[in-house]
Order: structure tokens, then sequence, then C-alpha cells
């Protein structure tokens, strides 16, 4: 069954907008115009050297240039923004860097001073095993490094958006799992590149760089660990670390190096502070002193900020 | 040829002088240049249809302008964003086309 348009109306009236559109889109004012002026008796068209004219043109050519200056995208107050912010960050990380560095030949004087004043009790020397152990002296001694570097073409530039890594690229659980194997295989000191992991130490993923302790590592990662055990190598490589490095090479194309020395040195952790235990629950406690004999509640650690 | 010459002055001297505009202004800037590209060929149609009349062109240029600009302001306060903008840049760039196309015929004759 057909439906004809009734007559007098065309049979794509539906479509008016597109049609007035595709067809008429010249502005009628300006037939209306020219039909005017020839009912005047005047010609259709004018004079293209009205002033009025002029003036209109000289001020579209002004739009176009202003905009196309503005519209750039080199011009954008955004992009300034960007720059500045560039310049304030790296202006900081440097500030931060000598500081960090001026901590830690603050540090060494301390340690050096102390070691004139105390004696060789026994608490001077419990205190220097504890320091070693804590990450508060520079080490030096037998060892190996690891330089862990991306695959090759994958993530060299910035690549890899929203914070996702390439297949490539070394992530923080790579890292993460490589030092705790150290710590496993006998480690007694592990740094990476030139920051001392200590026991508060984070080794985290931001967008897409590699963090430890909130400061940025650029690629190399290079592991610095020490051990005088005999055999600290072997240990590693025989453990779960050295699989775990195997299949970052074999299946991720990740580049591995070991290198074993017998004289490495690892800084001192920089901004290492002492931390406090405090009652949690001062209110349980007073309610039942010693009611059944259990000393204080145990006794939270204050979470600060590093 | 004097609105040629207009032309290209002005956007010498929109070029040279590097003027900056605020930037409550930007978002209009855009849509104020294919207001402006619409009034140009809509112009240069009239011109080669022999119908050129100095006061339509001046008048639509400006009211392109403003009705663009208004409707961009417009969209901003509703809360709808860019989707107006993208009407009037859907409007008017089947108006270049289409003005483009009809000078084109009347040049090449194809």
């Amino acid at each position: 069954m057909t439906r004809t348009a009734p007559p007098g109306q065309r049979p794509d009236a539906s479509m008016t907008l597109l049609n007035t559109m595709l067809q008429r889109p010249l502005d009628p004012g300006y037939a209306a115009a020219a039909d005017r002026r020839e009912a005047q008796g005047r010609p259709r068209s004018t004079s293209l050297r009205s002033p009025l004219l002029a003036i209109a043109t000289v001020l579209i050519g002004l739009l176009v240039g202003i905009a196309s200056y503005n519209l750039t995208t080199a011009n954008k107050p955004r992009s300034q923004a960007r720059a500045d912010l560039i310049t304030q960050i790296e202006d900081r990380r440097a500030e931060v860097d000598s500081l960090a560095a001026k901590a830690t030949t603050l540090q060494g004087q301390v340690t050096t001073l102390e070691g004139d004043r105390l004696g060789t009790d026994a608490v001077t020397v419990r205190n220097h095993d504890l320091s070693v152990a804590v990450g508060t002296v520079p080490l030096q001694g037998p060892g190996f490094t690891l330089t862990l570097d991306d695959a090759p073409g994958a993530g060299a530039d910035d690549t890899a958006e929203g914070g996702q890594a390439q297949q490539g690229q070394v992530i923080a659980k790579d890292l993460q799992y490589v030092t705790n194997a150290l710590w496993r295989a006998g480690a007694e000191a592990v740094s990476i590149n030139g920051n001392r992991l200590t026991s508060t130490s984070a080794i985290r993923f931001a967008g897409s760089a590699l963090i430890v302790d909130f400061r940025p590592l650029t690629r190399p990662y290079v592991i610095t660990a020490l051990g005088d055990q005999k055999g600290f190598p072997a240990a590693f490589a025989d453990g779960a670390g050295g699989t775990y490095l195997s299949t970052l090479r074999s299946s991720f194309g990740i580049r591995v190096d070991t290198e074993v020395s017998d004289k490495l040195t690892v800084p001192a952790a920089v901004g290492l502070t002492t931390r406090y235990a405090r009652s949690g629950d001062t209110g349980a406690a007073t309610a039942t002193p010693g009611a059944t004999g259990t000393p204080s509640p145990t006794p939270t650690p204050e979470r600060s900020t590093p | 040829m004097i609105p040629a010459i207009g032309l290209s002055l002005g956007i010498i001297i929109g070029l040279l002088l590097q003027p900056a505009v605020p930037v409550w202004l930007q978002p209009y800037l855009p849509i104020a240049v294919i207001a402006a590209l619409d009034a140009v060929f809509g112009g240069v149609r009239a011109i080669l249809d022999g119908i050129f009349d100095d006061k339509v062109f001046v008048v639509s240029f400006l009211s392109n302008v403003v009705v663009a600009a208004f409707i961009v302001f417009l969209g901003d306060k509703l809360g709808v964003g860019s989707q107006l903008s993208t009407g009037v840049v859907v409007v008017l760039g089947v108006r270049i086309f289409s003005n483009v196309a009809a000078i084109r015929r009347h040049l090449f004759d194809a």
C-alpha cells in the first residue's frame, strides 16, 4: 500500500530543514535587497568600493588573525602554566637532592662524633650493629649489583598512558620482589639508584614513574646489595629472585645485568626519623588497670607522614 | 579588490600586533571565525551571482558573529557545554560548503 502525498505538498516535506540548508544556503537578504534595488531602477548589485565593506573586511581579517594567533597551542595559558610547573618541579627536585646530600654529610659527621665520644662498651657495639641494620650508616663491602632496564624499544619515550605499564617496562612489583628476594638471600644492605632501603622504605608506582621513598627513579635501575656471607650471590641466583629475573628476561625482554664486586658502597638512608609508639586506647587502659594482669594495650605505631 | 586588500590587511595587523585575548573570551573565538567565514563565502557567492549588497553583507557578518557568540554563551550557562556550539558549527559548516560549491560552479562551470 502506497501513500501519495496530498496535492500541493512535496513528498520530502519533512526534510525542509535539510532542503533549505542545502539548496538555499545564501542569505535570502541578498536576493531581497537585489529585487528592491531593481524595483527602484538601480543595478542589482552594489559596488564593492563602499567604505562599509572595507571596514567589515578589515574587521573579519582582524578576527581571523587574532584567532589564529590566540588559538595556536604555543600561546595558550595552559601550556605556559605547564612549563611553569615543570620548572617548579625541577627546582624543587634539585633542592631536595642538595638537602639530601647535606643530610647525608651531617649524618656522617654525627656518626663520626658518636664513635669518637663513645667508648667501646657493649652498648656502643650494639648501637653500631643496630645502625648497620637500620641503615643510618653508609656501608662498604663485598656484594653485587643488579642493573634492570626496560626492554629495548619499550617505554623509552612516554608512550605508556594512564599509569599503565607496557609489557617491557620495569614496574614497582619487579623491584619489590627482587629486593625482598635479596633480603631473603642474606643481604645486609640494599640500595636502589643510591637510595638506601630501610625497614620503612616503600617502592611504588606513580603514574609511569617508579618511586623509592618518594624520590622518583630514572632508568636504568641499579640495585646494590651488600652481603659478606659466602655464596651470597649464588644464594640469590638459585633462589626465587634468580628465577623471577630470568622470567623477566625471557618473557618480557627486560635487560638484567649482574656484576659481583668485592668493594661496593651503599649510602646511609636519608630522612630516617625515630617514631614513638603511643598507647592507642588510653581510656580502656585506665578502666581496667591491671585487672587481668595484662600490660598496657598493644602500642600502635604512629602514622606520621614521612 | 578592495575587500581582498582589507581582508589581508586585517589578518596582517592581527598577526603583527598579537593582541592577547582574555581567557573568558577565548571560547568565542573559533565560533566567531566560522561565522565570519560563512559571511565571507556568502558575500563572494553573492558577488558572483550579481546580487551583492554591502549592507546585507555587513549585517549578516555582525549578526552571525553575535548569534554564534550568544549560542556559545547560552550553552555554557545551560550546562550543555559545547553541544550547542556543535550545532552552530554543523549549520555554518554546511552553509560554507554549499556556498563554496556554488562559487566553484561559477568559476569553473563544473
